[in-house]
């Protein structure tokens, strides 16, 4: 019997080992850099502050998360980051401004929108989340409403699923602090709610509208029989639609809000056959058509905010494609002049102060902005990275490669992925306009860059000059109406860069940088022509801006290890490959289906494998047909079979699937709901959790060939980078499986980082942290060590250069040795800091070793340390030029610390002789020699300075100033540098002198005297 | 370990019909007494020394850290031949920082010995919490960089808060997280525990790695040292 438990255990210990060993915290000492940029953000669609203390205030952002300033949007931090990215609502007890909800699922309903995953509360003002409510499947939530007298009581409205019916939409109420919600306002599986309020008076009075909208890949409708306007007097039970005064029904979304002065007046948008602007003075009962602006009235389904100054109800806002505001009840609108500066367009979400309405924040599609005049001008916060980049893609510029990324609705940017003081928000460099998508470096020619807005409308751009020339391709006879998807591919060969592609449902190629293209494909998409109806879109309000575009080739990739196999990807299903540069296509869309992936789902991405040229890597998805699966294969015989990935751990409709550079079993998976990777060719898959938002909505992975980086684009928290991935490239499950295991240490140069340390700080907005400048030494321990670790370097002799204390988790630890040796003894007893005690000289070039101690066993791995050949200010002769030096200055200082000791512990024994001397001439003999050793340690070191502003030199500040200045250079030493060692060596060899003659000629005399007092010096 | 814990997940398979509750509070809390050696053994402990050093560069900067439970806290850093040092009292506290030119210690602000109150408290905040005034309340599990810990959050009767990470497997904190405020922003401290080892009785983490400011390691801690309250003053302050 306990054999047999026995052997069970075994077995279930071996899979434990297999299945756990290798998982989202071994690699969590990885910790990614979230480069930003704050400079031109991202997509915010929720606003709220706490009322009573406005310099909090918490941002629902589209695909970063939640945010939360405690300054005035000084600074923000992140609240958010283990859980979906996708915010549709926020709202703040104003009661107890520690309780905050957030309703996940931005309802912006735009073709890249994002589903949430529920409702969440915190009552630890964001601290610490929990999922209540049940309202997981509605994908969408526009609004939560707290009521003001009793914050047991919560409305959410819901528009519910974009793409697909369901019963999950409606108005919901909960009357128990949202644990649980009932349904109190449902239409139909078509129309959910898009907004509702309370009259601040009486929380018998509700009102909300519903919605019917539906998007399909190729087609947007807003407005149907299911979009109403509605008002209950009795908390949600019964309600009556509002009709009188309002246009005639089919009716779009409805965007409205309640005076919280005059609760009887409202105001509102109805989309409509004729959409316009409505007030009430009864409460919604009578409503009566107003002259509106444009911007008023424009793309209803995407601007969704009007609201009443909280004191003042003849003063109204109209966030929308531009900031209106009108001082007459919304009779008379004006926009924003923006003297600080550019607004950006696209506004989703304004908070208004109550106590000072005339400080507002509103939330763009490019940010967050404060103003403190009403909203007649406004102040860019700096401090929110949530970019939405479509894709991302690097170059080798040198120091630190650059990073080109396309953003929804802010253009295409580049920046460097490290820079002296950190990446900051002045360092990104805008390269062409509108809604930005690929953005690619040519890596034959540094000065050029290729980059486009939507629509496929793409251009060459000079990087020094930012003058851009068109380069999209053109239909040519026969060819029929050309369809370029809203996100365009445009992409360089992996085996030939000088192979540049694009595509409508053709595929174009060109060898002279987009000058002149050549078509080398058929249409490869089904070109089925009921999927092409995109000039009708919209619904009730026209809306063609080439977001359903569709019946195109969504994605190309050519072999990296023949440029003949191209590889080109739609959006309806096809998945086709040429083996001979074009000429001829072969559909593998059938066998794709046969792996259990739906047949006309989006190719979103394909990955010819570097090592084999039958393998191929591909990311399906089905979200636009609301399947939100993650669909992610690989076939390794080009294609003819095909075999899906799966894992408990995806979640998210998959983007892009990406093979190491090194290792081919290892494999990255970025999905709208987190990043994934498997070091074990797909058979096990883990949520990258170091630093990167679990649910990241991960579009685009690269891998540097240099740095090893990793380099994710995201929609919603910019570019994210994970520097040096080797460890994972590593780190089998057999490894796994050692105690400790140090990683191949690889060549360490002597350098001190490859760029400065920067001027004047940077004065604000987002700083991302740099690359390491010193290669880590890292290593694996399978569980956690509970005692010290002390890692040791040595040199070729064995002997030990520094001791470093180690990292002690479970998985991976990464931990720094400044290429130096431990710092040399300095005379201590002075008055003043020398920082000689902290520093030491760098190391020679050699062999080295790391040592690390665990239970006992002694494990080590050898490593060099090389010149650094890419300085030319430095020979290695000069090198050790300069270390000798330096070490000379190291010994002068141990030296001098062995004089002032002496010279200290003398005085001491003369102090402890005093008080017991009887004899007043031999005291005053001790005492004048004490004086005279005085005398001299005060010409050692400093010992009279009092002020951190005074700056007393003596003998060891003069072997710290030369010695500091030596060990930080990387230039060869100069004529008076070393003039300058000379000197101060010869001092301190003086002092040593002195220091015998006093000790022995003055003592000699003293002795003799103290002897006669039985005292012994 | 590993072997034990896929024992317990056969166990659990086996017995699917038993219902698998988180753990109380209540429950970790005695657990992690325990785990330090019991409430009588806590309880007997009334003052600390601690002497140990930072580590930094491959030197050690001595340190002296000492408590006398609820009532004093002083720290010593010594570095070059000089000394300095952070003192709280209950009703005092001063700094004295020679290595960045003072002459003379200064007193720290009324708000900021508030603030310090709970550093006089040898043991943390979490254990016998509701007698001390404090209230905690489980978060459930969380990874601390790879170990399995239970989150705790202890909310002190000064409204300070802290999160208390207590691993899974033997019930010792790895890690704390402290809020405190510095004029109205935010500031989060987090202090990882390690290497600890039995004195006297009582488990004391002999390594700390406090935020980014590097290790401290403890070569000898001693319990119940003779500490008067004069050290825990400044003569004529």
């Amino acid at each position: 019997m306990r054999k047999l438990l026995m052997t069970a255990t075994m077995v279930v210990a071996a899979y434990s080992l297999q299945a756990q060993l290798i998982n989202s915290n071994t690699f969590g000492m990885m910790e990614a850099r979230q480069l930003g940029p704050g400079t031109m953000s991202g997509r915010i669609s929720a606003i709220e502050g706490v009322n009573n203390d406005p310099r909090i205030v918490y941002v629902g952002t589209a695909g970063g998360g939640v945010w939360k300033t405690t300054n005035a949007g000084a600074t923000f931090r992140p609240l958010f980051d283990k859980y979906c990215q996708s915010i549709g609502a926020l709202a703040i007890d104003q009661k107890n401004p520690r309780t905050i909800y957030v309703g996940t699922g931005e309802s912006n309903m735009r073709n890249s929108v994002s589903i949430g995953d529920g409702f969440y509360k915190s009552t630890d003002a964001g601290d610490n989340w929990t999922k209540i409510g049940g309202l997981d499947s509605t994908e969408h939530i526009a609004r939560i409403v707290i009521d003001p007298a009793n914050s047991n009581t919560i409305y959410v409205a819901a528009p519910g699923p974009l793409w697909s019916d369901s019963k999950h939409r409606g108005l919901y109420k909960s009357t128990d602090g949202g644990k649980t919600f009932q349904k109190i306002l449902y239409i139909n599986e078509k129309a959910g709610c898009a907004e509702v309020a309370i009259d601040p008076t009486n929380s018998n009075i509700i009102y909300a509208s519903t919605w019917e909208f539906r998007r399909t890949p190729y087609s947007f409708n807003s407005g149907g029989p299911g979009s109403g306007f509605f008002k209950s007097t009795d908390g949600g039970k019964t309600w009556k639609e509002i009709t009188t005064g309002l246009p005639e029904k089919p009716l779009g979304r409805i965007a409205f809000a309640v005076s919280p002065s005059e609760p009887n007046k409202l105001i509102a948008i109805v989309e409509s056959k004729k959409t316009g602007l409505y007030i009430s003075n009864n409460g919604g009962e009578e409503w009566t058509k107003q002259s509106a602006t444009l911007n008023i009235e424009a793309r209803p389904f995407y601007f969704s905010v009007i609201q009443f100054d909280p004191k003042n109800a003849k003063r109204v806002y109209r966030p929308a494609y531009t900031f209106s505001y009108s001082d007459d009840g919304g009779y008379a609108f004006a926009d924003a002049p923006s003297e600080g500066g550019f607004l950006h367009s696209d506004m989703h979400a304004l908070w208004i102060n109550p106590n000072n309405t005339s400080q507002m924040y509103v939330g763009t599609d490019g940010g967050v902005y404060i103003s403190n005049d009403k909203g007649a001008n406004w102040l860019f916060l700096a401090g929110l990275p949530v970019g939405q980049f479509y894709h991302v893609a690097v170059d080798n510029h040198q120091p630190y490669y650059r990073v080109y990324g396309g953003l929804q609705d802010n253009g295409s940017w580049y920046a460097p992925s490290s820079h002296p003081g950190g990446v900051s928000v002045s360092e990104w460099k805008g390269l062409y306009w509108g809604d930005g998508f690929w953005t690619q470096p040519d890596p034959t020619d540094p000065d050029i860059a290729y980059a486009e807005y939507q629509g496929g409308n793409m251009a060459r751009i000079n990087m020094q000059t930012l003058k851009s020339n068109p380069i999209q391709p053109k239909e040519a006879p026969g060819d029929g109406k050309l369809r370029w998807n809203w996100n365009t591919p445009i992409v360089l060969g992996s085996k030939n860069p000088k192979n540049l592609y694009t595509a409508a449902q053709y595929l174009y190629k060109s060898t002279d940088q987009g000058r002149n293209w050549t078509k080398i494909s058929p249409d490869l998409t089904t070109n089925d022509k009921k999927k092409q109806e995109q000039d009708n879109s919209g619904g009730l309000s026209a809306d063609v801006t080439s977001a359903e575009n569709h019946c195109t080739i969504f994605t190309i990739a050519e072999s990296p290890l023949d440029e003949n196999i191209i590889w080109a990807g739609t959006d309806d299903g096809n998945l086709q490959y040429t083996t001979d540069g074009g000429k001829t296509w072969m559909n593998t869309s059938a066998n794709i289906a046969k792996a259990g992936i739906a047949p006309q789902s989006w190719v979103s991405s394909i990955e010819p494998s570097r090592f084999d040229k039958q393998t191929v890597y591909a990311t399906f998805e089905n979200h636009m047909y609301g399947d939100h699966k993650t669909y992610s294969a690989v076939s390794r015989d080009m294609g003819a079979t095909w075999t899906m990935f799966s894992s408990s751990e995806f979640s998210g409709f998959a983007h892009k699937i990406k093979e190491d550079l090194v290792n081919k079993d290892l494999l990255f998976l970025g999905t709208e709901m987190g990043l994934f990777s498997s070091v074990d060719a797909g058979k096990n898959w883990f949520r990258m959790k170091n630093n990167i938002p679990w649910y990241a909505l991960v579009r685009d992975i690269q891998i540097h060939p240099q740095t090893h980086d990793l380099i994710l684009g995201t929609h919603g928290r910019g570019i994210i980078i994970v520097d040096d991935i080797r460890p994972m490239r590593t780190l089998s499950n057999t490894i796994a499986q050692q105690d400790l295991y140090i990683f191949p240490q690889p060549d360490m140069s002597l350098q001190m980082g490859k760029i400065g340390g920067g001027a004047a700080p940077i004065t604000g907005g987002w700083v991302s942290g740099n690359a390491p400048s010193i290669t880590p030494i890292q290593y694996y321990l399978k569980d956690r060590a509970n005692g010290e670790i002390k890692v040791l370097i040595k040199d070729a002799e064995g002997k030990l250069v520094q001791e470093i204390p180690g990292g002690k988790s479970k998985g991976l630890n990464r931990i720094f040795w400044n290429l130096r040796m431990t710092p040399s003894k300095v005379a201590s007893g002075g008055t003043k800091v020398d920082y000689a005690a902290l520093n030491a000289p760098q190391v020679l070039p050699g062999k080295y070793s790391i040592e690390i101690t665990l239970n006992g066993k002694v494990y080590n791995t050898p490593f060099n340390v090389v010149h650094d050949a890419t300085n030319k200010d430095l020979t290695e002769a000069e090198r050790k030029q300069l270390y000798d030096q330096n070490m000379r200055l190291y010994k002068a200082h141990e030296q001098l610390a062995g004089i002032v000791e002496g010279v200290a512990a003398k005085q001491q024994v003369l102090k402890a002789a005093m008080d017991k001397l009887k004899n007043a001439k031999t005291k005053k003999l001790a005492e004048t020699y004490w004086n005279k050793l005085e005398a001299f340690r005060s010409t050692l070191l400093a010992t009279k300075q009092t002020s951190v502003f005074a700056d007393e030199k003596k003998l060891r500040e003069e072997i710290s100033e030369i010695y500091l200045v030596l060990i930080g250079q990387e230039v060869a030493i100069s004529n008076l540098q070393q003039q300058n060692v000379e000197n101060v060596i010869k001092k301190v060899n003086d002092a040593a002198k002195q220091q015998a003659a006093l000790l022995t000629e003055t003592d000699a005399k003293l002795k003799s005297a103290l002897a006669k007092e039985q005292i012994q010096l | 370990m590993n072997f034990k814990r896929s024992l317990l997940g056969l166990m659990l398979a086996i017995s699917s019909f038993s219902v698998v509750s988180a753990q109380s509070i209540e429950e970790i809390h005695n657990k992690h007494v325990a785990a330090l050696g019991g409430a009588d053994q806590i309880k007997a402990v009334k003052s600390v020394k601690m002497s140990g050093g930072i580590n930094a560069n491959g030197m050690k900067i001595p340190v002296t850290i000492q408590i006398l439970n609820g009532k004093g806290f002083k720290v010593e850093f010594t570095a070059m031949g000089m000394t300095g040092y952070q003192i709280v009292n209950n009703t005092k506290g001063w700094n004295f920082s020679p290595f960045q030119g003072q002459t003379k210690p200064e007193p720290m602000t009324e708000d900021d010995v508030k603030k310090s109150q709970d550093d006089l408290e040898i043991f943390n905040d979490f254990i016998d919490y509701a007698a001390k005034g404090n209230t905690a309340e489980n978060l459930g599990k969380d990874d601390v960089e790879g170990t399995e810990c239970f989150k705790i959050k202890v909310t002190l009767k000064s409204g300070k808060e802290k999160t208390l990470y207590i691993a899974t497997d033997n019930y010792l904190v790895l890690k704390e997280t402290e809020k405190t405020t510095v004029n109205g922003a935010d500031i989060e401290i987090s202090t990882m525990y390690s290497n600890y080892k039995k004195v006297g009785n009582v488990m004391f983490p002999h390594t700390m790695n406090i935020s980014v400011q590097g290790e401290i390691s403890f070569d000898t801690i001693e319990i119940n040292p003779t500490l008067d309250a004069k050290t825990f003053e400044v003569s004529g302050k």
